[in-house]
């Protein structure tokens, strides 16, 4: 559906700007579906200083590069998680050497608003005082994966395992822990702070995991790629990395 | 003997009629829509009035509008216009559906000669012979009144003419007030010791003028 | 698949079959009266039912959480009344395939109970019958065919429903994963020979209840009338 509102709305774009006669450069970026609000700060910024277009696709990091590899017309695509950069670039499906990490994030444990858990490292959670801990589901949840890697670090995983509830997305993971269905869970930072209805406890220790990076790069089916090039240059920026890190996210 | 007044507001007007039948046939006639069909449906006890009362054989199936019999308990026969036949049960089956004693039934359908359909769907049979269907399944609960709405509308002439003895043949063996809504006049002259017209919400007695 | 865990499809019968069972009854008492009555708001009324059919099953599922779940209303006064939880059980799955389903028998049982005369069941009960008597031996036997339909769609739809069940029942392997779920996950993680084991199967199962139902029903209707 999404695909197909983007789809559109491009066809309706290229119908209204046929008519011009300057005709600006549009970029296609793919970007993961936690990247959206930063995003629509950045292009406001972006579309000021430059003669370019920016379209954006924000969906998860998997569906984006199944998209691609199916041959969607994208110039830029930041993904949520490495490995699914990683297998587009074996496919050949995106150039090598533009390929940079955009930002950063970190894992952390979060809980309703007012709740009594006082945990300050992911080592404090007392099994007894928890009936459900809400996790992304780790083999496609990228949040979900990191979350089995640091609690297997602490060795608190097997314990847990039976208080999970696997969530498709993160923002499921959210909505277990608003709504009190959940009394914990695991999301990004910039996840949580996209939600004023929860609140942080923990901050998972950075040597328990790898570090959470988004890498970006332009595809290799671009047809405009050094726009593209100096699109993905922008996001390096200071002035971009502070929007990012208002939005939760750790700068590079 | 069959005692109606009563009163109740339709779409279009007020149908605020009064009538009385003693064991005899007595026809409603009248334009469509004139509210002929909620009389019946207010003596069967299948609608709600606004006000009046309603009394059989002494017994007040309604009174100030109030309904103090249920429908069922009422022992009202209805023809309906379309026979509203069972369509899932047999001829035989739709009879013994209400029916008191089986010999009684037995015999009205042999009187009528639909005995010999008792196996058949009402699908199966013709309009004449679904007419005395539901006639039968009419008599068969042993009415104390019977409605028959437009009975013989959709027969031919000569299924008419051997339903119309027919009709009269039952009435005189099972002396009750019935109430025939027909549109026809040669057959409401024919069967009816007393006419109605119904117009504009009201009802005439025109039995003398015809 | 080397571990042949079937849990999923013990489950997806057992939500889908109960689901159907429990909408075909509601339904039809539902649709049964409000195809005979007239009372202010019978429009807001339908409209509220057939609600889950317009709705994406996610906002379903929202909604549900918020109801069932453990600070929703009716969830906590099932915790406080008989310490029953809905939420993340396969009760939750139950609840979230009738939801669902509902829409689709309410239709079809409406639709059925509106086809026939409705003389035929006044005659019946001129003849001295019960509302209770009539409605099974008339009413429900005309309106059959109908009503069959609509089991087919519910149990159909109750089998196939991801969204909302995902959402109230949470995915917990061997508790609440049907099998929409096993395949939705499989297909995630790219798992792609276990997702088309699941897929395979619940085509064949799909397929297979609506094939038997149709055959089945126009034997019957066959039988009766035509």
């Amino acid at each position: 559906m999404k695909k197909i509102i983007v789809v559109s709305l491009f066809f309706i774009v290229s119908l209204s700007m046929s008519g011009c006669n300057e005709e600006k450069t549009e970029l296609q970026v793919a970007a993961a579906a936690s990247l959206t609000d930063a995003m629509k700060e950045i292009k406001t910024v972006y579309e000021k200083e430059h003669d370019v277009d920016l379209s954006f696709n924000f969906a998860g990091s998997g569906k984006l590069a199944q998209q691609i590899q199916q041959g969607a017309p994208v110039d830029v695509f930041v993904s949520a998680n490495e490995d699914w950069m990683d297998r587009l670039e074996q496919e050949s499906l995106i150039e090598t050497d533009t390929k940079e990490d955009v930002v950063g994030n970190e894992l952390v444990l979060i809980a309703k608003k007012g709740s009594n858990f006082n945990y300050s490292s992911m080592e404090d959670i007392d099994k007894t005082e928890l009936d459900d801990i809400a996790i992304g589901m780790p083999e496609s949840v990228p949040a979900g994966a990191y979350t089995k890697q640091t609690l297997q670090a602490t060795e608190q995983w097997d314990d847990l395992e039976d208080l999970f509830i696997y969530a498709k997305d993160v923002r499921q993971v959210l909505t277990y822990v608003e709504s009190g269905n959940a009394d914990v869970g695991f999301v990004y930072e910039s996840d949580a702070e996209t939600s004023d209805q929860v609140e942080v406890l923990a901050t998972a220790d950075s040597v328990n995991i790898d570090s959470i990076v988004y890498p970006g790069g332009v595809t290799a089916s671009s047809t405009n790629k050094s726009e593209a090039e100096a699109f993905l240059t922008f996001l390096q920026t200071e002035e971009v990395q502070d929007v990012l890190d208002k939005y939760g996210f750790v700068s590079r | 003997m069959l005692q109606v007044a009563i009163c109740k507001q339709l779409s279009h007007f007020t149908l605020d009629v009064e009538l009385t039948a003693n064991n005899e046939i007595i026809a409603l006639a009248g334009p469509s829509g004139s509210g002929k069909t909620t009389i019946l449906e207010a003596i069967a006890g299948l609608t709600k009035l606004d006000e009046g009362s309603i009394v059989v054989h002494h017994r007040s199936f309604v009174a100030k509008g109030k309904s103090l019999v249920p429908v069922q308990q009422r022992n009202v026969g209805y023809v309906f216009q379309d026979y509203a036949l069972f369509p899932h049960k047999t001829v035989w089956e739709n009879i013994a559906y209400g029916m008191k004693r089986t010999s009684f039934a037995k015999q009205m359908m042999e009187d009528v000669g639909i005995h010999h359909l008792k196996n058949q769907y009402p699908h199966e049979i013709s309009g004449g012979e679904k007419q005395r269907t539901a006639l039968i399944r009419a008599f068969a609960i042993e009415p104390d009144v019977l409605l028959l709405d437009e009975p013989f509308a959709a027969l031919d002439e000569q299924t008419k003419t051997t339903s119309y003895a027919q009709l009269l043949q039952l009435h005189e063996k099972w002396q009750i007030p019935i109430v025939l809504v027909s549109h026809n006049q040669e057959e409401v002259k024919h069967l009816a010791s007393r006419i109605y017209m119904i117009q504009n919400g009201k009802v005439y007695d025109v039995s003398d003028n015809t | 698949m080397s571990e042949t865990n079937l849990f999923p499809l013990w489950l997806s019968l057992r939500t889908a079959s109960i689901s159907t069972v429990i909408v075909f009854i509601v339904g039809i008492a539902i649709a049964y009266i409000m195809a005979r009555r007239t009372f202010f708001g019978k429009n807001a009324l339908e409209a509220f039912f057939l609600l889950p059919l317009v709705l994406p099953p996610t906002v379903v599922g929202f909604g549900l959480l918020y109801l069932f779940g453990k600070n929703g209303l009716i969830g906590r006064a099932l915790a406080y009344l008989f310490d029953f939880q809905i939420v993340f059980t396969w009760y939750g799955a139950l609840i979230a395939a009738i939801v669902v389903s509902f829409p689709l028998m309410y239709q079809s049982a409406t639709a059925a109970f509106g086809q026939y005369d409705k003389n035929i069941e006044n005659a019946a009960l001129t003849m001295g019958k019960s509302r209770w008597h009539v409605f099974w031996t008339i009413s429900f036997p005309l309106a059959w065919p109908g009503l069959l339909a609509g089991v087919v769609l519910a149990f159909a739809r109750g089998l196939g429903e991801f969204g909302a069940t995902l959402m109230l029942a949470g995915y917990i392997p061997g508790q609440t994963d049907t099998i929409p779920m096993a395949i939705y996950f499989a297909v995630e993680a790219g798992d792609m020979d276990k997702a088309k084991y699941w897929v395979i199967l619940i085509v064949i199962l799909g397929f297979a209840a609506i094939y038997w139902l149709n055959w089945w029903s126009t034997k019957r209707m066959m039988k009766h009338r035509r």
